[in-house]
């Protein structure tokens, strides 16, 4: 239980709790006109004020770090299992908190942990102060698990603030709580076996990292190909192939290393070989042309001498010639061969024809031995090509086998993933057979609450599913925003109930206004009247915080709720709310 | 046909080709011989035939400049 809260602010509106049900009424001040909220009172800080006490509210964007507030020390006088204690904090000095234990208990001896290390005052991190509250109201193990429940996450459920939309489901204690998250908090509060929750969330963030592999070797793969396996099989085996060709193709292969100069030799041949082939057609044309003169049978005609001796005689007259008798046994000398002449002539020219040709032969011959050496063998830069060309298809193959060994590793996550998940969906069917008990008194509980309020009871149910357990809550045939607040006010009233019988509750169960704004008016008075009871049933402290215009006017039971208000009254006029000055 | 004229270019008038083949006399040589040094003497126009060859040889003879002697042709010293 709370005893008070206060602060070092001097306007600010401390408070004295009692047992019980404890009303904190914020009234509309005349002066506010008819759109206007209560914002400005602080209702709603109160609630953020025990957290803040409690080691949370501590970021930057907390009302304790503003300006105005920060030099400030807020704090709360509250019964910690069976210890009076004071915590004051300041937001200038957020990282720390100041504990004094007030009464001289010994129940201190009790708790699980010291918070003051031994001493009557203690300043102590906030954090390792959250942890300690964690294991002294919650029986929180010592070391935290991996999604395991923490102080915060239970205790939001004993506090729930509108800023962090805690009032939009029964089972969220903020908008931002994660399934995981709120099925392991409710699990513990409850007295489930929460560990099936933690481990399930584990298990769905392997998977999650599993997807994130198995999209990791997918994309890393060629285009065109899939993850499928079977794929991937073909795609290997055809890339072997290939890395085995050309590793036959390396090692046959017959390196030449003048291979520059063998090209070069085939060229020259090649010109060498035309060279003779144009001197060829020359001596054919020749040939040609002796074989018309050997044909005609004609010699130069002695008429022709005769002729060229009288011109001689004209033409060059200073000259003294022989005579003609002379010339023409000249003549005949020369000519009586004359075929004999032509024949060696045309034998020569056929010669060389034949010589060119053989020698051709031997320049081809030699050109085609080039031209296979250079088609059988390669140079040292084709060589090295292929060996490039080599490592490349071998490191793809080892690229394709590597994630082929990644798909098959997914395959097997996944398959083990659904065993694992019908293992704990076993063990979670299991738990909830053996707990039927206490799902019954959870059940029952809301039940309860649900009946105080409307003729037709709401349910809430719990049960198993693949994902884990599931807190549901229906009520007949009506949907509204006072509904589902009715719903969330049961849903309270029953992890109360059952958090304080497994002796894990802090003592006290705060609503803030903003719970009760849309709920109709008798049911509001109803609630109430049942917070009440319940609390003093069981033992726990209720504090509320309601509009004036808000509180039942038109009484339905003759349950004196007025006797719980308790004072000062809040209001929007100026000095009127809780810290006693407007700020933004 | 010595002489050039309109329609017998300079090196086809046998008192040109008669020079070159003098040329080539330097030795005494046979008719195959001299023809074929002639035929392929690159600075000549060799593509005169067998029969101009021996009109020219016929000139030379009248004017007495070459002989025919032991199946050789020779330069007349005396000339």
């Amino acid at each position: 239980m709370i005893y008070s809260i206060f602060s070092s602010l001097p306007s600010f509106k401390s408070y004295a709790f009692r047992s019980g049900l404890n009303i904190i009424i914020a009234d509309k001040g005349e002066a506010s006109g008819a759109g206007q909220t209560r914002n400005k009172a602080g209702k709603s800080s109160i609630v953020l004020l025990i957290h803040f006490a409690l080691g949370k509210e501590g970021d930057p964007s907390s009302l304790f770090r503003k300006p105005e507030l920060k030099d400030h020390n807020f704090g709360i006088e509250f019964d910690l299992r069976g210890v009076r204690i004071r915590a004051t904090r300041s937001g200038a000095n957020f990282g720390k908190v100041h504990l004094t234990q007030v009464d001289a208990s010994e129940a201190v001896k009790d708790w699980p942990v010291d918070a003051l290390d031994g001493e009557w005052e203690a300043t102590v991190s906030s954090a390792k102060w959250e942890s300690d509250l964690g294991r002294i109201i919650f029986q929180l193990p010592e070391k935290p698990e991996k999604f395991g429940p923490k102080f915060g996450m239970l205790f939001n459920y004993f506090a729930r603030r509108a800023s962090s939309g805690a009032f939009l489901n029964p089972q969220q204690q903020s908008s931002k709580q994660s399934p995981a998250d709120t099925r392991v908090a409710l699990s513990y509060l409850l007295g489930l076996d929460w560990r099936i929750s933690t481990e399930r969330e584990q298990l769905r963030q392997s998977a999650e990292n599993t997807k994130k592999l198995q999209k990791a070797a997918q994309d890393g793969l060629l285009e065109g190909l899939t993850g499928d396996p079977k794929q991937l099989l073909t795609q290997s085996v055809l890339v072997q192939e290939d890395v085995n060709r050309m590793t036959e193709a390396v090692r046959s292969f017959r390196m030449l290393p003048d291979y520059a100069e063998r090209e070069k030799e085939a060229n020259a041949l090649t010109r060498e070989i035309n060279k003779l082939a144009d001197e060829n057609a020359q001596d054919s044309l020749y040939i040609h042309d002796l074989e018309v003169s050997l044909s005609s049978e004609l010699a130069p005609q002695l008429d022709d001498v005769q002729r060229m001796y009288l011109e001689a005689g004209v033409s060059l007259p200073g000259i003294a010639l022989q005579r003609f008798e002379e010339v023409r046994k000249f003549h005949e000398s020369v000519v009586r061969n004359r075929k004999m002449y032509l024949e060696e002539e045309l034998t020569q020219a056929r010669l060389n024809v034949e010589t060119r040709l053989r020698k051709m032969t031997q320049l081809d011959d030699r050109r085609t031995e080039v031209m296979t050496l250079l088609k059988t063998h390669g140079a040292l830069q084709h060589y090295s090509k292929l060996q490039s060309e080599l490592s490349r298809a071998e490191a793809r193959a080892e690229q394709i086998k590597q994630q082929q060994s990644i798909l098959h590793e997914v395959a097997e996550r996944v398959a083990q993933f659904k065993i694992d998940q019908q293992r704990l969906y076993l063990r979670l069917q299991r738990d909830f057979i053996e707990n039927e008990q206490l799902l019954k008194d959870a059940i029952l509980a809301f039940e309860e609450a649900s009946r105080a309020l409307y003729e037709n009871a709401g349910n809430l149910n719990i049960y198993p599913s693949e994902t884990g357990p599931n807190f549901e809550v229906t009520i007949q045939g009506m949907k509204s925003q006072g509904v589902n607040n009715a719903q969330i006010f049961c849903f309270d009233m029953m992890l109360m109930r059952m958090a304080a019988r497994r002796g894990i509750s802090p003592g006290f169960l705060i609503h803030d206004s903003s719970l009760f704004d849309p709920i109709d008016e008798r049911q509001k008075e109803r609630a109430l009247e049942y917070g009440a009871k319940l609390a003093e049933q069981i033992g726990f402290q209720y504090i509320v915080t309601l509009n004036s215009d808000q509180f039942p006017k038109e009484k339905v039971t003759a349950f004196p709720l007025e006797d719980y208000i308790i004072h000062p009254r809040l209001t929007d006029e100026p000095g009127g709310g809780l810290f006693g000055f407007e700020f933004n | 046909m010595i002489l050039p004229t309109k329609h017998l270019p300079t090196e086809r008038a046998l008192l040109t080709v008669g020079a070159q083949l003098l040329m080539h006399l330097q030795e005494p040589k046979s008719v195959s011989r001299l023809w074929s040094d002639i035929k392929h003497d690159p600075s000549q126009d060799n593509s005169i035939s067998f029969d101009w060859f021996v009109l020219a040889l016929d000139l030379l003879s009248a004017m007495g400049i070459i002989h025919f002697a032991n199946e050789r042709i020779a330069r007349t010293t005396s000339a």
